[in-house]
């Protein structure tokens, strides 16, 4: 996408993974030159500052950080088994925007894992527990797609 | 009897994450490569933890200790890893072609052109 120089004036090129991404970094970035989508030149690369080049490549960063969050529907479960509680596992980028595309969660809850399939950024679990009242479950995200390459989130939800 | 002064050309390249650098035709460097602790704040407050890679020519030539230890201290660094051949730092002599990528880490590259 880029090339800039090194402080030895070496040529030093970018080459994203995630190509959609690095088009929206660029054009969010300010003096890349770069406005819209078909500014984006597909043969060669765009020349670029090492302070603006650093700037886009932070701005990736960003858009493409897959960070998992979790949540409780009230915070609380009822002791026995009695009823369930909804557990929401969000899959984000540093802009807490919830990432498209399907993946496979692996969330701890008291230190039993389950797999949570992710939609657009979204999966849903439900929980029980047989702790006693005033206890806590310690709920965890701590996988996606079997990577640890992950935030690892985690909530508290009390037994009632 | 002639003195000859050989001098070599310093070499200083930070690479951030998903960029390379080609060792251009005719020249041959000299280099040590280290991880580089150029985490950003928004991603320290996310708490990721992601192994970092240096690639030569595609292989993983070193890395981060591992995927629990990267990230989880800002002010840590790469190069304090005690164990395997996969960790940084690492020295290297490279010759024109070969390419040295950051897959999601910063790489601090120096050493110089060998003349």
């Amino acid at each position: 996408m880029y090339y800039r120089k090194s402080n030895s004036g070496h040529r030093v090129e970018w080459n994203p993974a995630n190509e959609s991404a690095a088009i929206q970094a660029l054009i969010e970035t300010s003096d890349t030159g770069v406005s819209a989508e078909n500014e984006v030149p597909t043969e060669e690369k765009i020349k670029l500052s090492r302070d603006v080049a650093e700037s886009v490549n932070k701005r990736y960063k960003a858009l493409t950080l897959k960070k998992l969050v979790v949540s409780s529907e009230d915070g609380e479960v009822e002791s026995g088994g009695v009823s369930s509680e909804t557990i929401t596992t969000e899959l984000v980028n540093g802009d807490d925007e919830r990432h498209t595309g399907s993946y496979t969660a692996t969330v701890s809850i008291d230190n039993s894992t389950k797999q949570v399939d992710i939609v657009d950024g979204v999966g849903e679990l439900q929980i029980t527990t047989d702790k006693n009242v005033g206890a806590v479950v310690n709920v965890r995200a701590i996988e996606l797609n079997g990577s640890k390459a992950v935030s690892s989130d985690e909530i508290g939800v009390d037994v009632i | 009897m002639t003195n000859t002064t050989i001098e070599n050309q310093a070499l200083s390249i930070q690479l951030n994450s998903s960029e390379s650098v080609t060792v251009p035709t005719n020249e041959v460097w000299k280099v040590t490569i280290n991880g580089r602790a150029a985490v950003a704040a928004s991603d320290k407050n996310s708490n990721q933890s992601v192994r970092r890679y240096c690639r030569i020519n595609g292989v993983v030539a070193a890395s981060s200790e591992s995927e629990a230890q990267a990230w989880t201290d800002p002010s840590d660094n790469d190069n304090d890893s005690d164990s395997a051949s996969t960790t940084f730092p690492i020295n290297a002599v490279l010759v024109e072609g070969d390419v040295i990528a950051a897959d999601n880490t910063g790489l601090q590259i120096g050493g110089f052109v060998v003349n």
